[in-house]
């Protein structure tokens, strides 16, 4: 077996016989430093992720576009399965935009996703309810980039991040008083 | 230098800031793959050393290609990191038990890719066969006793050591 260097017959605590596989340590050749990646390379690739930040406005302006797209087809969806298709790939949207927003200095969208896919996870909740908040959250994510609202965004930041939270609390347990009662501000 | 890594994202923006990344850190032969079944392909093709691979895709998850690369694939220990937005102790031990190799948290900062890639360049896992798991040995042991088991370690399987490593059975071996 590739990689394997040889192997071991042992027996667990409990009694049980396991094989352990040595693995072949030839990596530390083909990397040509003994040593590994030294610490000052993240502070390189750190400055390279931040030059990639207007391409990162791009792409989010795309996946927010997608997502604001998804909203009408969320509330026409003609079965339980093309609902659950398109609930699906809002979140796989909003898992992307939660996983790059922090890393390109816009952790605003890293929240505002947040919430997003875990309203989008919620399968009971009221079809137009859903729909409403996929909306208004895609909305709130293009303010943000749109504004450039960078790190906290400040006051302007802190209102949309209440916000947010608000909506994914609120669709947790619409009884608490669903999109009217409490998204407005 | 000579690493070969595989990114596997369905976000072109992903791996487009995980090639970036690795570019730094002096990493130029780089693939991608968009889809786990084009990974697989590039498993075949590439041979790369380590694959970075992303929890959600659509179609086939990340966690699903772990589970195809550790039983069937051309290369069934080839070392994974999975980058995760989510890192619920469900998810965790779902992807441990799946095989996965190290975890990175989104967002992605360089520093943690940095570890976790010297982790598996200077302490690489064995890997533990069991009736009910393939994958990594999740255990940390004494670096002196890794290089005696280098050492000892021969082609064949098949050494009997019962009962060597008795006190540091792991969690996964049933």
């Amino acid at each position: 077996m590739k990689r394997k260097a040889g192997s071991f017959i042992r027996v667990s605590e409990k009694g049980y016989t396991y094989e352990e596989i040595v693995v072949a340590d030839d990596l530390k050749t083909k990397m040509e430093r003994p040593e590994g990646i030294p610490p000052d390379a993240a502070r390189i690739a750190q400055q390279a992720v931040e030059r990639l930040q207007d391409e990162f406005v791009e792409w989010a302006r795309r996946d927010i576009a997608r997502l604001a797209n998804l909203a009408p087809e969320l509330a026409s969806a003609p079965s339980d399965a093309s609902l659950e298709e398109i609930r699906q790939q809002a979140r796989i949207i909003a898992h992307d935009l939660r996983g790059q927003g922090a890393t390109f200095g816009y952790p605003l969208v890293t929240e505002i996703a947040t919430c997003l896919g875990t309203i989008m996870r919620l399968d009971k909740l009221d079809r137009e309810m859903q729909q409403d908040m996929l909306q208004t959250l895609a909305e709130m994510m293009r303010e943000v980039i749109e504004r450039r609202m960078r790190g906290d965004g400040g006051e302007a930041g802190e209102k949309l991040r209440k916000k947010a939270h608000r909506m994914a609390v609120l669709a947790a347990d619409p009884a608490r008083g669903g999109p009217a009662a409490g998204i407005a501000g | 230098m000579n690493l070969r890594i595989l990114i596997v994202d369905d976000h072109a923006g992903m791996r487009r800031l995980t090639k970036t990344i690795l570019a730094a850190f002096g990493i130029r032969r780089v693939r991608e793959a968009s889809t786990a079944e084009e990974a697989l392909e590039q498993i075949r093709e590439f041979e790369p050393d380590i694959a970075i691979v992303d929890f959600l895709m659509p179609g086939m998850t990340g966690l699903d290609f772990v589970k195809l690369v550790r039983g069937g694939s051309d290369d069934p220990m080839l070392p994974i990191i999975m980058l995760t937005a989510s890192s619920t102790q469900h998810l965790v031990t779902a992807a441990r038990d799946a095989g996965v190799t190290e975890f990175v948290a989104k967002p992605v900062s360089p520093e943690a890719l940095r570890r976790r890639i010297n982790e598996i360049i200077l302490h690489p896992r064995n890997f533990i066969r069991s009736a009910t798991f393939f994958g990594p040995d999740r255990r940390r042991k004494r670096p002196e006793a890794v290089e005696e088991d280098r050492r000892a370690a021969t082609p064949e399987a098949g050494t009997p050591e019962a009962g060597s490593d008795a006190t540091e059975a792991q969690e996964r071996v049933p």
